[in-house]
């Protein structure tokens, strides 16, 4: 009986036990994890960033949870670019998934990264963010948003810093018609964000932690030779990035912006 | 794959002698049919890339049939341009690259690492020039690492943290130079409160720099300044009118004496007679008679990385007591510092230079005549194994010295000792009683040591190796991890480490004794 049973439908018990196994996948990626959790965004029709970030990370001792955020709509990089990176839905969808993991972990830090118009996305997250629902990082890899946006409210979801990596290599970023978060001005990921001329206090305060990182040629040791992707290589992330993540304490290299502009005396950006 | 392209376009110009010209079509029927055709159809492929346009095109009516265009006769084929451009564009970076694999030849990873950027600068997609970056980026730091301990413990803080910020660049996830540089911001806010701003002005530039290499001797014009007067070493050359200045200290053994000089060295200035090249002579020169432009004691402005420039080291006195903690930068000795022409940046404490100008008179007194070959660099003048237990049970610190009762050291006289040349020698460190927590002695061949050892703190110690330029290798473990490796760590040279509880400590090799690959190492807190 038992073997007309079992032995009937081997199938359908393949079948079963398929879902089950993938149902509990599923449902474990989308279950808020504990232990620091870091949250990657890849760029416009790039889907395969988030391997070198995930191993720097793993490489500089990062043990936490490491989850990708996909937003693209997979109709090509244009479109995810000139149109879904800036859609308002998609930005509330990543807000509500972070307030989810500072809800489950209340004292674990959450980290952010981005990659090109991936950077869009998590601005404008970060911007709907619940008041009081803080991550600890962000940055942002090749950002394609623009570098005079204005980063005071994004801020002050930030508990730590945000780093922005630029590069004037970047071929990519220097032929960019129109931003990902359809802003004017220079994208960021050429020379880095600029702080607003006659900036308030609270935001000077913002851009006080508002670091860029442009690309030097040392960088190449790191297998970062200045391109648009180049960033998320995993020597680079684990020697440049992961350090300044990891740590509690400010990366001495850090060189925010406003502190590098009370020094300088001027508006000018050095 | 140029060779290939040139042979296609032959083939185009007169196929049926090129064919039989080129040797791999006669080989073809000896190899598979598939890899014929896929040859045949890279060749088409290459053919279409590198046909020139039609204006190219000369008459070739009375050339000769199938004329090579490889002879460059009747067209200038887009081949030889890639050529030109391959061979002239490589140049730029080239350079570069080349004299980074000298200095790192040479022993210099702090230069070999600069002249790399620069390489890289020109051409970041060449993974040679990053592999050779992610080679020498660990000496590099160490260097600097280093020369910042060096500059903290002579309490020039501002300096230090330049130094220990360009370890940083250099290794970036270096945990314990970021928390060095974090502590001398708490400690010394002050003193390193200009080094900062001028690094949040100008960004990297304001950081230590490593000299720039000087050009090919063919190149080079010394400048030429006044002989300084003659002082206590100074080995007077007949026909030493002429001084040639750089920026100095030791010169590796391989090294050419007129090669660019090392400037793990550049603690010192120097002054070398300008005499043959093999011959460099010792000679002290006191720093407030060098002429102006020459580096004194902010050797910074000359483009130059000496930082133990202005670290008094007395050749002809005894040695200074230490300077005290809360010494700034700017509290500079009052009196001119008498510069040591070898090898103090070895010794980079004060204790450096009584010995090494000991050493130089013990050499310059036994040395034989001029015309016979110079001696090796001597190994009877550093401490055996047994000299180290022999100093304890005399209850001296390795490596004092017992001073000569009769002499006085304040103001000896001129001496005129022969021209002899005299190969660096870099000394042994000589400690102060109470300067460190704890002295252990490594052995890899002696078995009256170990060769691993319990350090402080949880940390073990394991010797690697040494080798006969006195270059030791240590490794730390916390446990079974390795935590740190020390590579190429000379006497008188530190290294920072972080025990178990956080402490910052500072890892001091004190001596080494090559024949029995032993060494003397100490620990003080950092």
């Amino acid at each position: 009986m038992a073997r007309q049973v079992y032995g009937s439908s081997p199938r359908a018990v393949r079948l079963f036990l398929t879902l089950t196994a993938a149902g509990w996948t599923l449902a474990g990626c989308a279950a808020p994890t504990r232990g620091p959790i870091v949250i990657y965004l890849d760029g416009a029709g790039w889907y395969t960033g988030g391997g070198g970030v995930e191993r720097g990370l793993r490489r500089a001792g990062y043990t936490g949870a490491f989850e990708t955020f996909t937003w693209s709509a997979f109709l090509g990089p244009a479109h995810d670019h000139l149109v879904t990176a800036h859609d308002r839905g998609l930005a509330k969808r990543l807000a509500d998934r972070i307030a989810a993991g500072r809800k489950a972990n209340p004292n674990e830090s959450i980290h952010l990264i981005g990659l090109s118009a991936g950077t869009a996305v998590i601005l404008n997250a970060l911007e709907t963010l619940p008041r009081g629902c803080l991550v600890e990082n962000v940055v942002l890899l090749s950002p394609t948003v623009s570098a005079e946006r204005d980063l005071t409210k994004a801020m002050q979801k930030v508990r730590r810093n945000l780093y922005a990596t630029c590069s004037t290599r970047d071929a990519i970023v220097g032929t960019l018609a129109i931003n990902a978060d359809g802003r004017r001005g220079p994208p960021a990921g050429e020379k880095g964000f600029k702080m607003p001329r006659r900036a308030r206090v609270a935001t000077q305060r913002a851009y006080a932690r508002v670091v860029n990182i442009p690309w030097k040629a040392s960088y190449t040791g790191f297998h970062w030779d200045g391109s648009h992707t180049g960033v998320t290589d995993a020597t680079f992330v684990a020697a440049v990035i992961a350090p300044r993540l990891l740590r509690t304490e400010r990366h001495p290299l850090d060189r925010p912006l406003a502190a590098v502009l009370a020094v300088a005396g001027s508006g000018e950006q050095p | 794959m140029i060779a290939r392209s040139i042979a296609c376009v032959d083939v185009r110009l007169g196929r049926q002698r090129a064919d039989h010209q080129n040797p791999r079509r006669e080989a073809w029927p000896a190899v598979p049919s598939q890899t014929r055709h896929i040859a045949q159809a890279n060749d088409r492929w290459l053919g279409a890339v590198t046909r020139p346009p039609l204006f190219w095109r000369v008459p070739t009516r009375g050339l000769p049939r199938g004329r090579s265009i490889a002879a460059g006769t009747s067209r200038c084929p887009p081949s030889g341009l890639l050529c030109l451009v391959l061979v002239f564009g490589g140049c730029a970076g080239g350079r570069n690259y080349e004299q980074g694999r000298l200095a790192e030849q040479r022993g210099e990873p702090h230069v070999a690492y600069d002249q790399y950027c620069k390489a890289a600068a020109e051409q970041p997609r060449n993974w040679a020039i990053a592999d050779a970056l992610a080679r020498v980026r660990p000496g590099a730091s160490a260097y600097w690492e280093a020369q910042g301990l060096a500059e903290m413990d002579a309490g020039r803080y501002g300096e230090a943290w330049r130094n220990f910020m360009k370890a940083l660049e250099v290794q970036p996830d270096s945990t314990t130079v970021a928390r060095m540089v974090r502590q001398l911001e708490e400690q010394h806010g002050p003193a390193v409160a200009e080094a900062r701003a001028q690094w949040l002005r100008g960004g990297d530039t304001a950081l230590a720099q490593a000299p720039f290499p000087a050009p090919p001797p063919s190149d080079r014009a010394p400048a030429k300044v006044p002989a300084p007067p003659e002082t206590a070493l100074a080995a007077a050359s007949p026909a030493g009118t002429e001084t040639e200045v750089s920026a100095a200290g030791t010169e590796s053994p391989e090294a050419p004496a007129d090669s660019p000089v090392r400037a793990g060295s550049a603690a010192v200035v120097r002054a070398v007679e300008k005499v043959p090249a093999e011959e460099a002579k010792i000679r002290t020169v006191d720093s407030g008679d060098l002429p102006a432009g020459m580096p004194q004691s902010t050797p910074r402005e000359a483009g130059e990385h000496p930082p133990a420039a202005s670290t008094p080291p007395p050749a002809v006195e005894p040695p200074a007591p230490r300077e005290p903690a809360h010494h700034s930068a700017d509290e500079k000795p009052p009196e001119p510092a008498r510069v040591q022409t070898i090898e103090s940046s070895d010794r980079p404490d004060e204790e450096a230079g009584p010995v090494a100008t000991e050493t130089a008179e013990k050499r310059s007194t036994v040395s034989p005549p001029a015309d016979t070959e110079p001696p090796a660099p001597s190994e009877e003048v550093f401490e055996t194994p047994s000299s180290f237990e022999r100093e304890e049970a005399e209850g001296r610190e390795p490596g004092e010295t017992v001073p000569a009762p009769s002499a006085p050291r304040s103001e000896p006289p001129a001496r005129h000792v022969p021209d002899v040349p005299v190969k660096p020698v870099r000394p042994q460190y000589e400690p102060r009683r109470d300067e460190f927590l704890l002295r252990i002695t490594l052995s890899k061949r002696d078995k009256a040591y170990p060769r691993r050892a319990p350090l402080i703190d949880g940390i073990d110690v394991r010797l690697e190796d040494t080798d006969s330029d006195l270059e030791v290798d240590l490794d730390l473990y916390r446990g079974k991890e390795r935590i740190k490796k020390i590579r190429e760590l000379t006497p008188g040279r530190s290294q920072i480490f972080e025990g178990n509880s956080g402490t910052l400590y500072q890892l001091k090799l004190l001596g080494v004794h090559h024949k029995s690959r032993t060494v003397r190492i100490a620990v003080r807190p950092a």
